[in-house]
């Protein structure tokens, strides 16, 4: 071919070239980075069944001895003539919250930035929707897990609402009666979206709820039309995305400034800080028994930190991130108990550490990443893997004893 | 395949992920800024390239006559021989003139990665999901200080430069794509050679417009913040390519902008040499012809307005002058 034409062959083609990378990154890369996927919600169970958000934010239950699907319990779902046919939420992060024969979760999706959650509750008798005319919808992100309180409320902290920028988030209060119509009791604008689940304080009235702008905030939730519910804040150095917890009177969380904090409420000052090597999400495992406390971070570090003085006792490091809170238990083998730290790493597996001095002694072999926390129930360890099942183990040897795919409750291969 | 994503992933995505945030880091928070100076940061690590590729503009148009010579030698011969000869004739004037004829594609090739990185770069140091937000913490270096700023923030003059421009404010939204497309037309312009028959004109035509508004329509549909990106690079483009390329005039619809006295004369005198060239051509044709009366009739018409055309020109020409 002439060189000259084949030269301006070559420029047309690099120009349709780039037209078409340039087209089809545009229609791809929303769907895979600003569509929230979910997949991080751990199991709960009320000791008859597990309850669970599945890959299609469809809130399942399995039987909890039979491992049994329900095929009629689920939510949210459409009718297709008699049959309950899964219509799910798009993502749910939270694990569900059991109570007073009803369960609550949360779940949301986005599209670009129109982003549509609902809060819902559903009886664990029935199936049926709670709060009379079905699920509260806002129009926002719901990430963190519901949390009731004493007072009859729900709570949970939210990104923007309705497509309006400022506020950047809401702690919104509803009440928590299934029997009553849905009703919100109050809202609290706060500097930033919330992510991670809130820790209530019921003897003060107090909920604590962290933002991406790297504030705490003590909000009151004392019933009563308040004009002001904002006790006090506290500005950490970098965002917070994980859940805060509230134990023996202290407050415990991590932020994205590689930051892990003991707060005391009643001088509203920090106790100790300690500085972790990379992003801490992950909420904090206090262990009383040891007076320890359990840190984990985005760079697959473990440190086991004096709960009272926040010292570094041990530390250890696993390949992932870790995401998903780490499960303390008590390990029997062989008539010796020893005590465990269950860690779900997101590249693959849960791995067993001594506490006593952060050795790896075993594995939970999952076959795919985990970004949920493991939860013990009836003997076994169940994980909620990132490719959508449900897989549960024995404790004591570490060995698979069932698993299920959650989109459909199909045995897993 | 693995192995590509792992280039693609840590020699463009991670740096310029931490490049950006380190901009944003040390640029007062404000992302709309380190999008600016990584832009202009960009641009002028590409100045050599853009040197090389004007040179290569330069060779390759001076390069023509010759060219253009060697087609009309091999005009009527299609056979596969004389394909041969004329491919190796060229060649060997390509290589005596030290001219890759490709060569001008480098910058466009070099850019293409960085958009695409960059588009990615935008939504994934923006994250609006928890696993974008999770996936962000394994970017960034564990030495780089704008990992504790994260989330950035993403408002820029009002703009959420994470959103589509079509989500941008009224009439921002239809301003930023027809300026990105704008731009891109003033820079095709600069960087293409004079054609030197009617089929690569209008070929040339083509892409000039093609290109621009194809661009254009599909900023509608990008992240805000690369639709400032590609604007920004476009005018400093621009901006480097007329020092570079020695001051040379603009031509935009049949008029001059910018360039010194003399690199406008010279422009001037290039068209109506070419313009006087079109016209010779055309009444060498004419006398050539043995067509029928009506073509005939035709081609005189066309050439009648070949020489008024030409005239007009030499008159404004003058004025300019003047």
């Amino acid at each position: 071919m002439n060189p000259a034409r084949g030269a301006r062959h070559l420029q047309r083609g690099t120009a349709a070239l780039l037209l078409a990378v340039l087209s089809a990154i545009s229609l791809t890369a929303c769907l895979n980075d600003l569509t929230p996927q979910g997949r991080w919600s751990a199991p709960a169970s009320d000791g008859n069944f597990i309850y669970i958000g599945n890959l299609d934010g469809v809130l399942v239950r399995l039987d909890a001895v039979s491992h049994a699907y329900d095929v009629n319990w689920l939510y949210p779902y459409e009718l297709d003539g008699v049959r309950k046919k899964p219509n799910g939420l798009g993502a749910i992060y939270g694990a569900p919250i059991i109570q007073d024969g009803a369960v609550y979760a949360a779940g949301y999706t986005c599209t670009g930035s129109n982003c549509d959650g609902e809060v819902f509750a559903v009886s664990t008798e029935s199936g049926g929707i709670s709060w009379n005319s079905g699920g509260f919808r806002i129009r926002t992100k719901l990430v963190g897990q519901v949390k009731p309180t004493d007072n009859g409320l729900l709570l949970i902290g939210t990104g923007p609402v309705d497509d309006e920028r400022d506020p950047p988030g809401y702690l919104y209060a509803f009440s928590a009666d299934p029997n009553a119509g849905r009703r919100v009791e109050w809202r609290v604008p706060l500097d930033g979206e919330v992510w991670g689940e809130v820790a209530v304080d019921n003897t003060t009235s107090t909920a604590y709820v962290g933002t991406s702008a790297g504030t705490l905030y003590a909000i009151n939730i004392s019933e009563g039309d308040l004009s002001e519910r904002v006790k006090w804040q506290y500005a950490s150095e970098g965002a917070i995305t994980g859940n805060i917890i509230f134990h023996d009177g202290a407050i415990y969380f991590g932020d994205l400034a590689s930051n892990f904090y003991r707060l005391n409420p009643r001088s509203q000052s920090i106790d100790w800080q300690f500085d972790a090597e990379a992003w801490v999400w992950a909420e904090g495992i206090p262990d009383d028994q040891k007076g320890t406390i359990y840190v984990s971070t985005l760079g697959g570090h473990i440190y086991a930190l004096n709960i009272g003085s926040g010292d570094l006792i041990w530390s250890a490091k696993i390949d992932g991130q870790i995401i998903g809170a780490p499960l303390l238990f008590d390990r029997i083998r062989n008539e010796f108990t020893q005590r465990v730290l269950a860690v779900p790493s997101g590249i693959e597996d849960v791995h067993v550490i001594n506490v006593n001095d952060g050795q790896i002694i075993g594995t939970f072999p999952t076959d795919s990443a985990v970004k949920s926390a493991p939860v013990l129930i009836n003997d076994f360890v169940y994980i909620h893997t990132l490719d959508g099942q449900l897989k549960w183990y024995s404790p004591s040897d570490q060995t698979l004893q069932g698993c299920v795919a959650l989109k459909d409750g199909g045995r897993c291969e | 395949m693995e192995f590509l994503g792992l280039i693609w992933d840590q020699g463009i995505m991670r740096p310029m992920i931490n490049s950006l945030a380190l901009l944003y880091h040390y640029l007062f928070l404000n992302y709309g800024l380190s999008i600016i100076a990584f832009t202009v940061v960009v641009r002028v690590l590409m100045i050599p390239l853009t040197i090389r590729q004007t040179n290569q503009m330069k060779k390759l148009q001076a390069l023509q006559p010759r060219m253009k010579a060697i087609q009309d030698k091999y005009r009527d011969k299609k056979d596969a021989e004389s394909r041969r000869a004329q491919s190796s004739e060229s060649m060997a004037l390509y290589r005596e003139a030290g001219v890759n004829p490709i060569g001008c594609l480098g910058p466009m090739v070099i850019q293409m990665p960085i958009w695409i990185g960059f588009y990615r770069a935008i939504i994934r140091t923006m994250p609006t999901t928890p696993e974008g937000m999770a996936n962000l913490s394994a970017s960034f270096y564990a030495w780089n200080p704008a990992s504790a700023d994260v989330p950035l923030s993403r408002l820029f003059l009002g703009i959420d430069l994470a959103d589509t421009v079509s989500q941008v404010y009224l009439p921002l939204n239809f301003i930023l794509p027809v300026l990105v497309g704008a731009s891109m037309f003033i820079t095709t312009k600069m960087t293409s050679t004079v054609a030197m028959d009617e089929r690569q004109q209008s070929q040339q035509r083509i892409m000039q417009w093609m290109m621009p508004v194809m661009i254009g329509v599909f900023t509608y549909q990008f992240p805000a913040g690369l639709g400032i990106y590609i604007l920004l690079s476009n005018i400093v483009g621009v901006v480097i390519q007329y020092f570079v390329g020695g001051r040379q005039p603009i031509d935009l619809f049949g008029k001059l902008y910018l360039g010194t006295a003399e690199t406008r004369a010279q422009a001037i005198a290039a068209k109506e040499e070419l313009e006087m060239k079109k016209l010779s051509e055309g009444e060498t044709e004419e006398e050539e012809s043995t067509d029928d009366d009506s073509t005939s009739v035709h081609r005189q018409e066309r050439s009648r307005g070949n020489r008024r055309r030409a005239r007009n020109s030499r008159r404004r020409a003058r004025r300019r002058r003047h």
